[in-house]
């Protein structure tokens, strides 16, 4: 089965939702292609309100699905008959936040991922704020099985892995990425497509936000690793390309990493968290 | 040992996106505030003459404000290099003698001795705040600073003079890079040539008022900066233990110039500590 996957990689406003509504509705509007093939719209991680909303997070944060802001991403998806994928912030009871990936469709509310991997060093603040996921998840979709990660989780392997065990064909990670981490997300991507045998798709944020420049960057990586699409660097961009759900099956004949995958693997790597 | 073999210490930046990343800044940070451009002194030194540059490049000759403040100090060379930069750029100069007004505080304030000095030597850069912000009131402009991040890290810059500005871009960028940005940019070659001074008295060099080259002060800041030890920095460049420890001192005792006021916390949520807003006020506010 082919799928469309549309990167949109914007320069949100910060703590200005109506602003980045806006923006993700012009994108949907404009990029619409009137044919046969799903097409996902990317967005960048927390890209409904900004990454650096500081304090406004605790204003701007709603649940999901019921909330605003994703209420309006659904409407968005329906006129313009496509799914999309999006961050924002969600409270889960008051004042429990997380840091989420959202993929709603022209039916509505598809499902959510939160991010497991709170960075809070360097530049970075998100433990301040958000709670961390318990768990890892992937979504049934129309195009079959997608999992979806956020940014910093691209440094740990075993959310890509997991997602591959859950029989995802495809994994989407959506991210604020200032410049200076810009070589080990670049190396990441291919990485995590190929050591898992599953699309891999990465989409970034752009432009200034306070004292700090996103990257950009996003790229498409198919199954066996080789880069579908590259957007530029540092500023706004978009482009779109076409996946396949059967690629993560054919590469995993040509590497079966996952077959070969020993259980006990998992085990002695839980007894050692513990050691040290 | 040379001087080249401590900047090695110090890994090449790539000048091209660097150059273009902070128009971006500065074009971001000027479009966000909603104003109409920035202020800049300029002290005839590479550092101003490079941010003046980059300035230029990202809004426009119109949008950018030159300032240079001459005084009894104030060196002849120092006025032509800038009058031929300006000419470059097609920046209309203004200029100030502000001699009279340091001479009319010497009176109301009639402080000579010795214990004087380092306030006295802090006047002009903070009389020069006071111009960049009349004119930035004026204009509704930014005042836009050229400290680097070499001189930054050992509070070699006078508080609220020359580190009381709105923005600072190349606040990231050691002197090494400013040197190799200015050739980059293809600044007046006199810039490159002529020795780094605060020109905050006769004779003056930075160099010598540190007590050793910017090669070998960035390759201690970078190796600080990577949380290196002493032992460690002192392995890879050979710089002596006892520079590379004055050094640290200096980043310890001028933290309170990098920082804001000091405030001490008492409420909820307290200003500069943790209450914290974005730099942009959103649409909806």
């Amino acid at each position: 089965m082919k799928f469309r996957v549309a990167l949109a990689q914007i320069h949100s406003r910060q703590a200005d939702p109506s602003s980045n509504l806006e923006i993700i509705s012009n994108i949907c509007n404009e990029n619409a292609i009137n044919d046969d093939l799903d097409t996902i719209f990317v967005f960048p991680e927390l890209s409904v309100t900004g990454y650096l909303m500081h304090d406004d997070i605790f204003q701007l944060a709603e649940p999901v699905p019921t909330g605003p802001l994703t209420q309006e991403l659904i409407k968005i998806s329906k006129k313009n008959n496509c799914y999309l994928v999006a961050g924002l912030p969600e409270s889960s009871v008051p004042g429990l936040l997380y840091n989420s990936a959202v993929m709603v469709g022209p039916k509505g509310f598809i499902g959510k991922s939160r991010k497991i991997f709170l960075p809070n060093h360097s530049v970075f603040n998100e433990r301040r704020y958000f709670r961390t996921s318990p768990v890892i998840n992937v979504l049934d979709t129309p195009m079959g099985k997608i999992g979806m990660q956020i940014c910093y989780d691209i440094f740990s392997p075993e959310i890509t892995r997991a997602h591959a065990l859950l029989g995802a064909h495809t994994s989407i990670c959506i991210s604020a990425s200032p410049g200076v981490r810009r070589q080990y997300f670049e190396t990441f991507i291919p990485a995590r497509a190929m050591e898992n045998t599953i699309n891999f798709v990465y989409v970034n944020q752009s432009g200034i936000q306070d004292d700090l420049i996103f990257w950009g960057g996003s790229e498409v990586r198919s199954a066996t690793g080789k880069q579908i699409a590259k957007l530029i660097y540092n500023e706004p961009d978009f482009a779109h390309c076409t996946l396949t759900t059967e690629s993560s099956q054919k590469a995993k004949n040509f590497v079966p990493t996952l077959k070969d995958l020993p259980p006990w693997i998992f085990k002695q790597l839980e007894e050692s968290y513990y050691d040290i | 040992m040379t001087s080249k073999q401590k900047t090695d210490s110090i890994p090449p930046i790539d000048l091209e996106t660097t150059s273009k990343l902070i128009q971006d800044f500065i074009k971001t940070r000027v479009t966000e505030a909603s104003v109409n451009g920035v202020v800049m002194g300029l002290s005839g030194g590479i550092d101003s003459a490079v941010v003046v540059t980059l300035a230029t490049k990202a809004l426009g000759a119109k949008k950018v404000f030159p300032i240079f403040l001459r005084n009894s100090n104030s060196l002849e060379t120092d006025i032509k290099d800038i009058k031929i930069l300006c000419k470059q750029l097609n920046l209309k100069l203004n200029q100030f003698d502000i001699q009279n007004v340091i001479d009319q505080l010497a009176v109301t304030i009639d402080e000579k001795e010795v214990s004087s000095e380092l306030a006295w030597m802090n006047v002009k850069p903070r009389l020069l705040q006071t111009y960049l912000y009349f004119f930035a009131n004026k204009k509704e402009y930014l005042v836009c600073g050229a400290g680097n991040k070499s001189e930054l890290m050992i509070g070699y810059f006078t508080k609220y003079g020359d580190g009381g500005v709105d923005i600072l871009p190349i606040g990231d960028v050691y002197k090494t890079h400013v040197f190799q940005l200015a050739k980059h940019l293809k600044l007046p070659k006199s810039f490159l040539n002529k020795p780094p001074s605060a020109g905050l008295s006769e004779g003056q060099t930075d160099e010598a008022e540190i007590g050793m080259s910017y090669a070998e002060l960035d390759s201690i800041l970078y190796g600080l900066e990577l949380f290196q030890t002493e032992e460690q920095i002192h392995e890879h460049t050979k710089i002596s233990l006892s520079d590379i420890k004055k050094i640290r001192r200096m980043i310890y005792r001028s933290e309170h110039k990098r920082r804001g006021p000091i405030i001490f916390k008492l409420g909820v949520r307290t200003p500069n500590i943790d209450w914290r807003v974005p730099l942009t006020k959103p649409k909806h506010i």
